[in-house]
């Protein structure tokens, strides 16, 4: 029997999957522009509830692995390196090693340290990607050429729509393949309770560390799809805001669920673009919003498709 | 099984374990008693690994384990129950169990669901038959009641298979019927297994304990076996007496 959850999955993916056709017809491609963005931003935010959601890590400074990815493409694009599997390869490993680095540092703290010390690294980062003038410092740089691949064209907005719907689900199904694993039951048992945890033989450390890197790696490739989503690359993709962004997501839609960090995208940048379409001052009114839905759904936006009978 | 060498621990001024020397034979339940404020569960801290002693060893299965922490003594097959519960409230009760096999399996996996682990959940279930907890174990932890709670946290404990199981006041908060059925349970238990029990609960002692060390103001007055340490004058004074 297939489960109330796989069905709201399979109606979901297929709402997106019509979404191109219909926002063409409509004479919309704006809104094409803006859901790939959401696919790939909710990329990231899937990465993110893997250690914020799953393993009570609050990372903030998520939005450095985002910079990363997208330097990487924007890099290797500057010295003519124009191959996509390239491309996403050096993102994920690029991010995975700088993961590992300030995982192994900040890890061994916790509670607000660990927050600032992962916001620290992160704006090191920034201000590197501001400094580096060759790659445009402040000003960011342009894209020389978009990821290539065989047979698959990115140029093609609608081509490259399905990648990256593709590649959320993906991040989607290796996530939740990895909670409930072995290795995902002790993050989420330590998240729950660290000293028993340790008591029945379990050291969070290395569990903790691992989650940090895959979940700074899967970013990493958000990141890529990200440059070649706007096609031009700045140190703001690493700055703290983006960081803020990427927690809300989750915490909107929902910490440790499945489809809360994906819900959580659609719904912040929705919001986002529909006020900033209204008025200037769009922030005034969205900072409300986000702390009402915080109050009031408890388990997220997610918690709106929760059954506690399943 | 257990020897502790002239432990010490001091917090500022007051010294919460005096040179504490004590060995634990194969195969004994070894009670240990004293009054609040003893230093009964800071020596179990010890024991445990979550408390560094300031002076002394401790010698676990003939290998120093002083430096170690925690995770690695329970790794080694030295397990504990908490004073106050200590699980995990969110999972259920087999989840929880079967955390505690996963941690003495020592093996870990990325890919394949951990709640379909045949290899997890058959050694978990048959713990949780014998503390009697099986009728319960698709229930979330927090929602069992106070008694079933501790009897999940020793089934915890039991579930890493270890060689030598601490249990801090395990009849904690419990009624009376309750403990009667802990100790029903402990005194099956205690033939297969070397155990260390910490506990209020006198009757309990005295029905489960081989020998029975009495620590006041962090220092072991006497070790013996129950029938002796009821007669011993200096205990009557220090803290039978107290109750009566």
């Amino acid at each position: 029997m297939i489960s109330r959850r796989i069905w709201l999955w399979i109606g979901a993916t297929i709402i997106l999957a019509l979404l191109p056709p219909v926002v063409l017809a409509l004479g919309q491609p704006f809104y094409l522009d803006l859901a790939r963005r959401i696919l790939i931003l909710a990329i990231a935010a899937v990465s993110l509830n893997l250690i914020l959601g799953y393993g009570g890590l609050v990372s903030f400074g998520h939005a450095a692995y985002l910079g990363i990815g997208a330097y990487a493409v924007g890099i290797l694009g500057f010295y003519g390196i124009g191959n996509g599997w390239i491309h996403l390869l050096v993102a994920v490993v690029a991010s995975a090693i700088v993961a590992a680095a300030i995982g192994a540092v900040s890890i061994r703290t916790s509670g607000i340290y660990f927050i600032m010390i992962t916001l620290a690294f992160t704006q090191m980062l920034y201000y590197l990607g501001i400094s580096v003038a060759e790659f445009g410092g402040d000003d960011g740089m342009r894209l020389k050429t978009k990821s290539q691949f065989p047979l698959v064209d990115l140029k093609d907005p609608v081509v490259f729509y399905y990648v990256a719907l593709v590649l959320l689900l993906l991040s989607v199904f290796v996530t939740y393949r990895i909670v409930n694993s072995r290795f995902g039951m002790v993050l989420r048992a330590t998240k729950s309770n660290e000293p028993r945890s340790r008591a029945i033989g379990f050291s969070p450390y290395p569990y903790r560390l691992a989650a940090f890197v895959i979940s700074g790696a899967m970013c990493g490739l958000s990141g890529a799809l990200y440059a070649n989503h706007t096609n031009y690359i700045t140190p703001n993709l690493m700055s703290w805001q983006q960081s803020g962004d990427l927690m809300f997501m989750v915490i909107l839609g929902g910490m440790a669920t499945t489809s809360g960090p994906v819900i959580g995208a659609f719904a912040l940048l929705l919001v986002e673009d529909l006020l900033a379409g209204w008025t200037q001052h769009w922030q005034v009114i969205l900072g409300p919003l986000l702390i009402l839905s915080v109050i009031f759904f408890r388990r997220g936006l997610a918690g709106i498709f929760y059954n506690p009978d399943a | 099984m257990l020897e502790i060498r002239a432990l010490t621990k001091n917090f500022g001024a007051l010294r919460a374990t005096d040179g504490v020397t004590l060995t634990i034979e194969d195969g004994e339940t070894h009670a240990i008693i004293g009054p609040n404020g003893a230093g009964k569960t800071t020596l179990i801290g010890q024991l445990a690994g979550d408390l560094r002693p300031d002076a002394g060893s401790i010698r676990f299965a003939g290998e120093d384990v002083t430096a170690l922490p925690a995770p690695r003594r329970a790794r080694r097959g030295l397990a504990r129950s908490f004073q106050i519960t200590s699980i995990y409230r969110e999972f259920t009760t087999l989840q929880n169990v079967a955390l505690a096999v996963q941690a003495a399996s020592g093996r870990t996996g990325f890919w394949r669901p951990a709640f379909a682990d045949e290899s997890l959940l058959f050694p978990a279930k048959k713990i949780l038959e014998e503390v009697g907890l099986e009728k319960r174990m698709h229930v979330v932890a927090a929602n069992l009641s106070h008694g079933e709670q501790r009897q999940l946290e020793v089934a915890m404990a039991l579930a890493t298979r270890p060689r030598l199981l601490l249990l801090d006041e395990p009849m904690a908060g419990m009624g009376i019927e309750e403990s009667q059925r802990m100790i029903a349970f402990l005194s099956t238990l205690k033939r297969k297994q070397t155990i260390i029990l910490v506990e209020h609960d006198m009757d309990a002692v005295f029905r489960l304990a081989d020998r029975i060390s009495v620590l006041v103001y962090g220092r072991v007055i006497a070790t013996d076996v129950p029938e002796k340490i009821k007669l011993n004058e200096e205990v009557r004074r220090a803290y039978l007496g107290e109750e009566s």
